[in-house]
């Protein structure tokens, strides 16, 4: 689906979704909406649901969705398989990046990109190109070289893990990233590297969702909203200032709020 | 087993004699601990020769000596480690010399207390408790009793949530008089959500020692609690003089999202027992054990480890490298334990050996219990001699032979060393580690 | 189960490309095992009495033995006397224009290049049906450089010297049972051997096809390769399909002088039989090289696909000072095959080093089992062992298994041992999925990479065929 560029039609709607895991309902009544140029913050107790917001949207398939609807870029998202989402640039960065032993980092990335570059109707990189394109990126996410002969995500720490996760998110360019976790595990100077990534393709026409549990991510992208996620449904918004008192006070007091205007 | 009975009825009298020491003190929350744990040590008593984790270390030959209780000598001098800039503190003989410590400790942002002190605070005590009990059941839970049973000068650090701390806490461990004693070091650090700590342990001879040839059992204990995404790396490098025995404990209590890292670096004492301990309580963690050790003359080095994998999505990784010359030997004994529920866990243990004398002895002995199906992990052990073909080639470009040897010896060792990020550090130990090979 | 995961198991369960079975004219021995089978056999051959002697040797030897029970592989009894031993094409050739072109046609089917005009460049072939070598090309060319590349039994008559030197110095007439078996009843297969100092230009290349039904094939692969010499020589195996179990017992020997170099590889894909484990070949072969020369090199590369059942453990033996055994293999199973496979390395000579490398894939209710064995001599100073031991499950009905025997009798050999296993499974294909890449292509891209270090082994077109048959065997046809 070729996106009109129509400021007016939101990046992803989400009314009222409800999905469920074998059987078991987890989100409950989610509603977001998330338009070009914003960052969506989400956070929440664990078991809440992020991670299973995040997964709905990149299209996993025993996350069954029981009502509501998605809508990107004005067009039925649930129509859509995993890898046409991606190709239409949905991004997301895995909580738990999957390694795959034997398949070069370099391979990988150059049969991702390509796949994207072919999508969207543009020639393929030959290796030269490819390699600068890759190369460039690398360095600006402080990235060694060294990992791209490695086995994808095979062997890599968990600061590395990430890394690549945001290198493929630099490479694909995708209109909405969706960070789960990403920040989890990180020592502060790594935390800062991602952040930057981040921040480097923020644009007027990209949008990010970043899932976390740690307010200082949030000092390095300063997302637009916060939401908090509690029991499968978004239980409080509102800005960056929210975050800081969730850090400080934990989720107890939205849970007391909630249970009384319930 | 009547040595046992002997050793405890002195231990008992030297416990008695501890006690009665303590004047006003007796009806203290540190004197219950005490107490406590010295029925605890009676209880379970010390393993011995038959239990599998003490087959290369006689627990008999470590704690048979009839050990008194070491007075403090406050006079300490270690040299320093050049270009390496930390918050120093002073163990000596078990008890933190509160007039050695690093003025600037009281601006760092951190609180660092006495042990009695951190038995009264309910939150810390509480954590306390938690790392020391997951360490149980285990076959060095005598030491850990015994260790618990003679404390006086132990000390804790608490690290704020947040915090990240610029440099690294160095800690000096002394042991020294003039009879045959023993001590006991003790420390608790916490390191609250997503602070950051780096740690360095050194045991060292005291330059200032009573007497150069002492007899001694150093049994210290250490126990980590690492709190959501924080990060705490440890190193420890052991140079005692080579009439010492030790004893080590390092507990670590690992929450989510959290790091975990320690280096163990050996070149002496007599008799060297390490144990390391991890506990993964919580999913995503990272946790690496490392080790560089050089055994000579007729010195014994055994590592234990045991990693824990209770929760899913957790990695690990241990990479013990060993030098074993002369006469001596060298134990490894990992445990890697993966629960049926921690799947997708990655754990990795590799122990290299070389062993540059015929009289010398390793043993090596990886133990995997993996009970959940879908997880990723290897073991690996090699125990092998230099390799002749590079000390010919090495000495065929006209290097002597020691030289040659020295420098397959380092570079065997390096893989652990490169990964040594404070380069002050890592320089010293190599100028150390290569000493007269 | 998820609709990715449906996939994948649909993937697994394609069918054997190779199944189809041609008319020939045959020449067959009755079904049934005496020693008058035995000088059937020999008869036809025009055998001098050696062989003969020899052959009834192994047979009054087998008769006593008994067969082997193997803890991870289980099949019906085999009746030895429901078997035919002997089935040649009737057509004798003496060039392969006269083959038979249903013959020819079979091969072009196969995609092997017997017929020299169409020939690849650098691939020497000798084709084997049922119980005899049909065609054995470039041997001319070949002869030139003093290299005998021919059928085992022209090589009989026409080098008696060296088959009767060789024959039996590695794998031993009384071996095992299924050895045994082989010398008593072996009908063909190929021999080669390597002058002193040449390097061979050209691969050379076994094809073995099982055609007629009711028939056990037993072939024998002899390959000397004298000092200094070099070869690099390939297997490629395919059969019918057929509801009943066809026994394939063969022995393989190689035998290498100072600074020899053998590689063989083999790509062994034997029906495997149906969806419920019905037919199938039994594949129980004996391999095994010796290093009998300092600084020798004997390195097998294998990619076992086909077969009910494979047990088979290409072993060397590092007699040599300095000489070097290699072992790569990719082992897959599905449905209900089984497969016990690995290899021996065994280490006399000093400064002896071997690699082994081990990659299993099961699918579908199959079983797979690496099996392997290092022997370090007392005599072995500084010898080296690496193993590493992998295994790929798809889905979790299948099983992998480990058994690696470690004795060692010098304490200065260096032994390492690695083994992981690991799923493929729903989270890998996501991954690759969620990054843009079709269903298709997310799993070629993960199992050809863990195979990588094997197929790296092969020889350049095998390597290809060998990608291919993995995707054959796994994922029916990928674009
Ligand atoms: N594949 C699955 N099968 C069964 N239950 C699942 C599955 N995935 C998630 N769940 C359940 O759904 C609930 C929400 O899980 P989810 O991973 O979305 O939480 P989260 O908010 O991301 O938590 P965390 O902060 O721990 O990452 C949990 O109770 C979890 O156990
Ligand atoms: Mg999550």
């Amino acid at each position: 689906m070729e996106t009109e560029n129509n400021n007016m039609t939101p990046l992803l709607e989400i009314k009222d979704l409800h999905v469920s895991v074998n059987g078991e309902p987890i989100l409950k009544g989610l509603s977001l909406t998330v338009s070009k140029g914003e960052v969506h913050a989400i956070m929440g107790p664990n078991g809440s649901g992020k991670s299973t917001l995040a997964n709905v949207l990149a299209g996993r398939e025993e996350y069954e969705v029981d009502s509501g609807s998605i809508l990107y870029n004005g067009q039925d998202l649930l129509e859509l398989d995993v890898n046409e989402r991606a190709l239409e640039g949905i991004f997301l960065a895995f909580q738990y990046p999957v390694e795959i032993p034997g398949v070069s980092n370099s391979n990988f990335l150059k049969s991702i990109i390509n796949a994207r570059r072919v999508h969207q109707g543009l020639p393929e990189l030959n290796a030269l190109e490819m390699l600068k394109y890759i190369q460039g990126k690398m360095e600006s996410i402080e990235m060694d070289k060294n990992l791209l002969k490695r086995s994808l995500n095979d062997g890599f720490s968990g600061g590395e893990k990430k890394r690549n996760e945001i290198l493929q998110m630099s490479l694909l360019e995708p209109s909405l990233s969706i960070l789960d976790e990403t920040d989890s595990g990180l020592d502060i100077d790594a935390l800062r590297i991602v952040a930057d990534g981040v921040n480097q393709l923020k644009s007027e026409d990209r949008a990010f969702i970043v899932v976390t549990h740690y307010q200082r991510l949030l000092n390095h992208i300063i997302p637009d909203y916060v939401h908090v996620l509690s029991d499968g449904k978004i239980v409080a918004s509102g800005d960056k200032h929210l975050a800081e008192k969730l850090e400080a006070e934990g989720y107890d007091w939205i849970r007391e709020t909630n249970s009384m205007t319930a | 087993m009547a040595d046992q009975e002997k050793i405890l009825d002195h231990l008992s009298e030297v416990f008695h004699a501890f006690e009665s020491g303590l004047n006003g003190k007796a009806q203290s929350t540190l004197h219950h601990f005490q107490k406590e744990s010295f029925a605890s040590l009676k209880q379970y008593q010390f393993p011995d020769r038959k239990h599998e984790d003490w087959k290369y270390t006689i627990v008999q030959n470590i704690i048979a000596p009839p050990y008194t209780l070491a007075d403090v000598n406050p006079r300490v001098e270690i040299e320093d480690i050049p270009g390496l800039d930390t918050y120093k503190l002073v163990v000596s003989n078990g008890q933190l010399l509160w007039d050695h410590i690093d003025p600037a400790l009281k601006d760092a942002g951190i609180r660092l207390m006495r042990f009695d002190n951190m038995l009264d605070d309910e939150s810390m005590r509480k954590d306390f408790n938690r790392v020391i009990k997951a360490e149980r059941p285990s076959s060095n839970q005598a030491f850990a009793y015994l260790n618990f049973a003679f404390q006086s000068g132990a000390f804790a650090i608490d690290i704020p949530s947040g915090f990240i701390l610029d440099k690294p806490i160095e800690i000096r461990i002394v042991h020294d008089g003039t009879d045959t004693t023993f001590s006991h070091p003790l420390y608790f650090i916490r390191a609250q959500k997503s602070s950051e700590v780096t740690i360095i342990e050194r045991f060292e001879k005291n330059n200032s020692a009573l007497s150069a040839d002492h007899q001694g059992l150093i049994n210290a204990s250490a126990y980590l609690s690492v709190d959501k995404n924080a990060s705490v790396t440890h190193y420890r490098w052991q140079n005692l003089p080579a009439t010492y025995r030790l004893v080590n404990i390092l507990a670590a209590q690992q929450e989510r999202d959290s790091r975990f890292t320690s280096y163990a670096f050996d070149i002496g004492g007599q008799s060297v027992r390490n144990n390391i301990h991890v506990e993964l309580e919580d999913s995503n963690t990272y946790s690496s054990l490392q080790a560089a050790y050089m055994a000579k003359n007729k010195q014994s080095i055994d590592h234990q480890t045991r990693i824990n994998h209770k929760v899913p999505h957790c990695e690990s990784h241990e990479l013990y490298k060993g030098i074993i010359d002369d006469q001596a030997s060298g134990a490894f004994n990992g445990k890697v334990l993966v629960h049926p529920d921690a799947q997708k866990t990655n754990a990795f243990q590799q122990n290299d050996s070389l062993v540059l004398s015929p009289h010398a002895r390793m043993n090596s002995k990886p133990q995997l219990e993996i009970f959940a199906d879908d997880v990723k992990c290897s073991h690996g052990a090699t125990i092998g001699q230099l390799d002749q073909k590079s000390l010919f080639y090495l000495m065929s470009r006209g290097l002597q032979k020691e030289a040659a040897k020295h420098m397959l010896t380092a570079a065997f060792l390096a893989e652990v060393l490169d990964t040594v990020t404070i380069e002050p550090l890592s320089e010293y130990i190599r100028t150390k580690m290569s000493i007269d090979v | 189960m998820s609709d990715s995961m449906q996939t994948l198991e649909g993937h697994t369960q394609s069918e054997y490309k190779y199944g189809w079975s041609t008319e020939l004219d045959m020449d067959t021995l009755p079904k049934g095992l005496t020693e008058d089978t035995v000088r059937a056999i020999s008869a036809r051959k025009n055998e001098p009495e050696w062989l003969l002697e020899w052959r009834l040797e192994a047979f009054r030897h087998w008769q006593q033995m008994e067969e082997p029970v193997w803890a991870n592989v289980k099949f019906p009894p085999i009746n030895y006397q429901d078997i035919i031993y002997f089935a040649a094409p009737k057509k004798k050739l003496n060039s392969l224009e006269e083959a038979d072109p249903e013959l020819l046609e079979m091969f072009d089917k196969l995609g092997v290049p017997i017929e020299e005009r169409k020939v690849l460049a650098g691939v020497a072939v000798d084709a084997v049906v049922d119980s005899v070598s049909v065609a054995t090309t470039f041997k001319k060319d070949l002869a030139k450089l003093g290299i005998v590349f021919s059928s085992f039994s022209e090589a009989v008559h026409s080098h008696p010297e060296l088959v009767r030197e060789y024959l039996g110095s590695v794998v031993p007439a009384k071996d095992n049972y299924f050895a045994a078996l082989n010398s008593a009843v072996f009908s063909d297969g190929s021999f080669c051997y390597i002058p002193e100092g040449v390097k061979c230009p050209m691969e050379l290349s076994t094809y073995f096809r099982i055609n007629a039904a009711n028939t056990g094939q037993f072939e024998r692969t002899l390959i000397v390769a004298e000092k200094g010499s070099t070869v690099s020589y390939l297997e490629g195996c395919t059969a019918p399909m057929r509801d009943e179990n066809q026994l394939h017992a063969a022995v393989v020997e190689i035998y290498a002088k100072e600074d020899a170099n053998v590689k063989y590889s083999t790509v062994q894909n034997w029906y495997p039989g149906d969806k419920e484990g019905k037919g199938g070949i039994y594949n129980f072969v004996t391999k095994r090289g010796i290093c009998a020369g300092d600084r020798s090199k004997i390195s097998w590369t294998q990619v076992e696909t086909g077969s009910a059942i494979t047990w088979k453990y290409p072993s060397c033996i590092l007699k040599g000072d300095d000489s070097i055994g290699e072992f790569y293999s990719v082992a897959v199973t599905n449905n209900h095959q089984q497969a016990d496979t690995g290899t021996k390395m065994i280490h006399l000579g000093k400064n002896t080093k071997s690699t082994i490398i081990s990659k299993g894939i099961s699918a579908g209710r199959s079983n797979n089992s690496y099996r392997g064995l290092v022997k370090i001599g007392k005599r072995a100073d500084g010898a080296q062992n690496f193993s590493q031991c992998d295994s790929l499950l798809m889905g979790d009905k299948c099983g992998a298994h480990t058994f690696p025997y470690l004795e060692v009798d010098n304490p200065g050999a260096r032994v390492e041992h690695e083994a992981t296993t690991s799923k493929i499974g729903e989270d890998q294909l996501f991954y690759c999925q969620q990054r843009g890449l079709s269903e298709e292509d997310a799993i070629n891209m993960i199992v050809n990479g863990y195979c990588k270090e094997v197929f790296n082994e092969l020889p350049m077109e095998f390597a290809v065929e060998a990608q291919k048959l993995l995707a054959i065997s796994l994922e029916g046809s990928v674009g």
